[in-house]
């Protein structure tokens, strides 16, 4: 009697541990799967970014949808200056445009002099200035 | 459960799937604690009344943790990861089961650290504001743990008594320091990396200061012999300069790094060049420095791939199975099933901690929850890698389920700061999360991948490697299996019992009905091994090799015990067996009595005889003697032949007996002066045989000539080893370096085994038998099924010299012949030599008897044999 029970319960536990981690895995898959979705693909034009103030002069070339800037080293694009906030501007790829928006920096980004306080159109060969640091802009 | 884990329908996704998953955790605690009450009462095969409760008390303390940390963190965390909280849950009841389990005691003391823990889980949800002085502080933080750990220096203690001493003792608490150091370094580390994050590629300088630091921790933490904790500080360090620097030269310099510390250690340290070679060497020395991991391999073999059920195997015998191997208990009770779990648990765990880090905004928990992601990971690959031999042993622990109060509640803080750094991004509402860091996720996915390739290794263990780990020498559980399910009873010919098995299931025991045949029957202990009857019919005694019914079946899976154990008939006869042991008495010596025909063998002795009962205390004393009572005698033990050979070599020559009517014609010594073992009437033929005049002997023998009685030696089977289900000794070797002592049967070692077979050609027309001492076992349906012999017999003479050799030795009263020989072994021990049997005129079944003494007593051995061969005639005429 107690044997059997035994086994019915060793049973029941094996499936308790499949059903709790499968839940989980489930759960995470169908998360996943969700945020991936909405991600269509979309053609990006191609953004060039040359930074000025340096003496090296860094360019590099973006095609993601939304490219952010700031001193954090894991930003697509992150710039070692004390003026930069953490995460400083956000360029992002609309309706078949580059638009710049400022994530509330401290020191202001600036469009060919012009503070950026709300989101704006970036045409080839503007400048942006994000704290002290220049940059160029090209488009394709 | 609802109540316990309450489920509404106003509740967001997160609080819904958290209490969920929670509520199966709690069933699974349920269902374990369970098994664990019922299972004494099954291995007892008994009712209620070996239930155990005490570990419910664990479960209440379990259940009072998660139900009140599922509501405050409802309540307080609206945005946190819901898995995290069901993962540790399910991790602490898998471990908290375990400890109980194995050692009751320190399941109490661990409950009381998991509410404790849980205590501070509380407080640290209800002020999130924590992790900014965690910040802010961060080096008092470091100096502090630095200050602890060294406090061991002079403070330290070890709970056990001997070892590392790597406490604190607080109040009636062990305290280990290194644990939070752990992660006060994460903390530390995170902190230091946010405020220079600016690091350009190639630059080394600003990460000095962190060096020094580490540099620091790792001489205190080696001079303490604390070398896990070292080993993943280093570990933790490099992973997090990774992750945060990207520099691939990182990667590169780790492996380098282990390699020199590793170096240096097996050099320098004892203990890291003892793990190192036991690692490198995993079965060099199974009783020594790698006993435990060997034990652990094969208790994750026993384990097999569906485990013993909780409470139902023996994860005992694993050293420190309640900390270090708790992986390996896992592996035996619950399974690789249970193993699978808790591996996927602790990668999920991981797996979560860094999509925390990845979300996160703020740089700094970022870097903790990365760190704290490590944490977990390397640490559960250090002790699994060490529990299955694929890494070198270090004593840490398998965070959430070993047995160690400081450990427990350092990664319960770490719980507490990834449920609250994870709650954090929701706050600002106009900051995004930064993307994923590359760097960190291909961190995690080395750490989780090397899990995987653990869990591999394990499963070798408990389904390919299976059947030899748990064959291994070193694998005690068969004895424990004996202690549960009797084995069959050893009985003689006429089915009375010889040895059977007493007591009370679980501390059944071996007990010698009758003693006196302990040497041939032999013992079965869990700490000295088998022999004799008892390791050779093994599979018979213990049921293995019956047909498998449904009652075996289930004491299998559902017990994990054997079946139960077969009878086994030998052809001894207790009732000649007893007069043999009386007549012996206290002298050393063997005999044995056979039926010349079938070669069973009705009589075996061998004295000095030992008690099953005392065995272990007399052991010691049995150990230091060369020839102590464990030997048997009658198949093990060798003696020169002495003048026992005359009868076949003058079988051999029989037709010399009637061309010359007078030995002394053509057998010159005998006009010298016979040397005889007992005093000839007259020198005929007879005589000089029966009375071992063993000059006459090496004289027939010289004129045999040397090759033609190698060649009759041979054939009676002296240079071979007889075949029966007993340990026999090594055959004697063929050389011959002196020619005369060789005739004269000093040189030539037998057994009284292999003379009985001998003698038993003569009784036999001519034909060698092929011994035996076991009849056959009774199976399950009660029927005797016997056993094939394991030799066949073979022609030693004609069976017309064999009639007419015993016609001319026979005393014509009672049909029978017989030798007496005296001799010395090589030390100059006497031996006296004693062999009879029936003649070729005896109408019933035909019997010899063998007695070797290790005293001169030629009267004594003729005695003892005549009347154990009248007996055995007796006994068949009779019938």
């Amino acid at each position: 009697m107690n044997a059997l029970l035994l086994f019915i319960i060793r049973l029941i536990t094996l499936l308790l541990l499949y059903l709790f981690i499968g839940w989980i895995a489930y759960t995470i898959f169908m998360d996943l799967r969700k945020t991936n979705q909405p991600e269509s693909k979309v053609s990006v034009t191609p953004i060039t970014l040359i930074q000025a103030n340096d003496d090296l002069g860094e360019s590099r070339q973006f095609v993601a949808q939304e490219v952010l800037i700031g001193r954090d080293p894991a930003n697509p694009f992150y710039l070692e200056d004390g003026t930069v906030s953490v995460r400083h501007l956000k360029l992002t790829f609309r309706n078949q445009h580059w638009w710049a928006e400022d994530l509330e920096s401290t020191n202001g980004s600036y469009l060919n002099g012009d503070q950026i306080l709300s989101p704006v159109i970036l045409t080839d060969g503007d400048e942006l200035r994000l704290g002290q640091v220049v940059l160029t802009v090209r488009i394709n | 459960m609802d109540r316990l884990f309450p489920i509404r329908e106003e509740d967001s996704q997160v609080n819904k799937l958290q209490s969920r998953l929670l509520v199966i955790a709690a069933l699974l605690v349920l269902a374990l604690a369970i098994t664990l009450t019922i299972s004494p009462a099954v291995r007892y095969h008994t009712g209620g009344e070996d239930y155990r409760w005490s570990h419910w008390l664990g479960v209440l303390g379990w259940f009072a943790v998660f139900t009140v940390l599922n509501r405050q963190s409802r309540r307080k965390l609206p945005h946190r990861d819901p898995y995290l909280l069901p993962i540790v849950a399910a991790l602490t009841g898998i471990g908290l089961m375990m400890i109980w389990r194995l050692y009751p005691d320190l399941g109490q003391r661990q409950t009381i650290w998991l509410v404790l823990s849980g205590g501070v889980v509380f407080l640290g949800l209800a002020y999130p504001q924590v992790l900014t002085y965690l910040k802010k502080y961060k080096y008092i933080w470091l100096v502090l743990g630095l200050i602890l750990v060294g406090l061991t220096i002079i403070f330290g203690q070890n709970p056990s008594g001997s070892g590392p001493a790597l406490w604190l003792k607080i109040f009636d608490f062990y305290f280990q320091p290194s644990e939070p150091l752990k992660l006060l370094m994460v903390v530390y580390l995170a902190g230091f990396f946010t405020d220079r994050f600016i690091l350009k590629k190639n630059r080394l300088a600003p990460i000095f200061p962190t060096l020094v630091v580490v540099v620091m921790a790792l001489a205190l933490l080696i001079s303490q012999k604390d070398l896990g904790t070292a080993i993943i500080f280093l570990a933790l360090y490099l992973l997090m300069l990774y992750s945060i620097n990207g520099n691939r030269w990182v990667i590169w310099a780790t492996p380098l790094v282990l390699l020199i510390a590793g170096t240096i250690g097996y050099l320098f340290i004892d203990i890291v060049h003892i793990r190192l070679s036991t690692w490198l060497h995993p079965f060099a020395d199974p009783s020594g420095s790698s006993y435990q991991i060997i034990q652990s391999m094969i208790g994750i073999a026993s384990g097999g791939t569906l485990g013993t059920g909780l409470g139902m195997g023996s994860p005992g015998l694993i050293p420190v199975a309640v900390s270090d191997f708790i992986y390996a208990a896992i592996g035996e009770e619950l399974g690789l099933v249970g193993l699978l779990v808790v591996v996927g648990l602790i990668a999920l765990l991981v797996y979560r901690a860094v999509k925390i880090a990845n979300q996160s905004t703020d740089i700094f928990n970022r870097y903790l929850a990365s760190g704290i992601a490590y944490y977990f990971g390397f640490q559960s690959i250090l002790i699994i890698g060490g529990n299955i031999g694929l890494l070198p042993l270090t004593g840490v622990t398998l965070p959430f389920i070993s047995y160690g109060g400081s450990s427990l509640l350092v990664s319960f803080i770490a719980l507490a700061i990834l449920l609250t750094i994870n709650e954090a991004p929701q706050e600002g509402s106009n900051t995004q999360p930064a993307p994923r860091n590359p760097k960190t996720n291909w961190s995690a996915i080395i750490l989780v991948g090397f899990q995987v390739l653990e869990f591999l290794v394990s499963s070798l263990y408990g389904f390919w490697f299976k059947d030899a780990l748990i064959a291994r020498p070193e694998n005690p559980r068969w004895a424990i299996a004996d202690r549960f399910v009797p084995l069959g009873d050893i009985v003689d010919r006429n089915g009375q019992v010889i040895v059977n098995s007493t007591g009370e299931i679980g501390e059944i025991t071996r007990a010698a009905v009758y003693p006196a045949l302990s040497p041939i029957v032999g013992y079965t202990n869990s700490i000295y091994g088998q022999t004799g009857i008892e390791a050779s019919m093994y599979p018979y005694l213990r049921g293995l090799v019956a047909e498998r019914d449904l009652k075996a079946a289930t004491l299998e899976w559902v017990n994990n015990q054997p079946p139960e154990g077969l009878d086994v008939r030998l052809t001894l006869d207790l009732g000649i067996q007893q007069t043999a042991d009386e007549l012996l008495g206290d002298s050393r010596g063997a005999v044995v009595l056979m039926n010349a025909e079938t070669g069973e063998i009705l009589t075996m002795a061998s004295h000095p005889y030992f008690n099953l009962e005392t065995l272990e205390e007399d052991w010691a004393s049995f150990s230091d003697e060369e020839n102590g009572p464990l030997v048997n005698r009658a198949t093990q033990g060798t003696y020169p032949i002495g003048s026992a050979l005359f009868p076949f070599l003058l079988a051999d020559q029989i037709d010399i007996t009637s061309s010359f009517a007078r030995p002394e014609s053509i057998l010159p010594s005998l006009s010298i002066g016979p040397q005889c073992a007992t005093l000839p009437q007259t020198l005929d033929w007879m005589s000089i045989v029966t009375h071992g005049c063993v000059n006459a002997q090496a004289d027939l023998a010289a004129y045999t000539g040397l090759n033609p009685v190698q060649n009759l030696i041979q054939r009676l089977g002296f240079y071979s080893s007889p075949n029966l289900r007993l340990t026999v000794a090594q055959s004697a070797q063929t050389g011959v370096t002196d020619e005369r002592a060789f005739f004269r049967g000093e040189d030539l070692l037998v057994s009284p085994l292999q003379l009985a077979i001998a003698a038993s050609s003569l009784s036999n027309d001519g034909t060698l038998p092929a011994p035996r001492i076991v009849i056959g076992y009774e199976n399950q349906d009660n029927r005797w099924v016997t056993l094939p012999k394991l030799d066949s017999s073979s022609a030693a003479f004609t069976a017309d010299r064999a009639g007419r050799l015993t016609t001319l030795l026979e005393n014509d009263a009672a049909l029978q012949w017989q030798v007496t020989s005296t001799t010395e072994t090589e030390e100059g021990e006497p031996v006296t030599w004693f062999m009879a049997g029936s003649s070729a005129n005896w109408q019933g079944q035909p019997f010899v008897v063998v007695v070797a003494l290790e005293a001169e007593a030629p009267e004594q051995a003729a005695d003892l044999g005549l009347t154990l061969l009248n007996r055995a005639m007796n006994l068949t005429s009779n019938h």
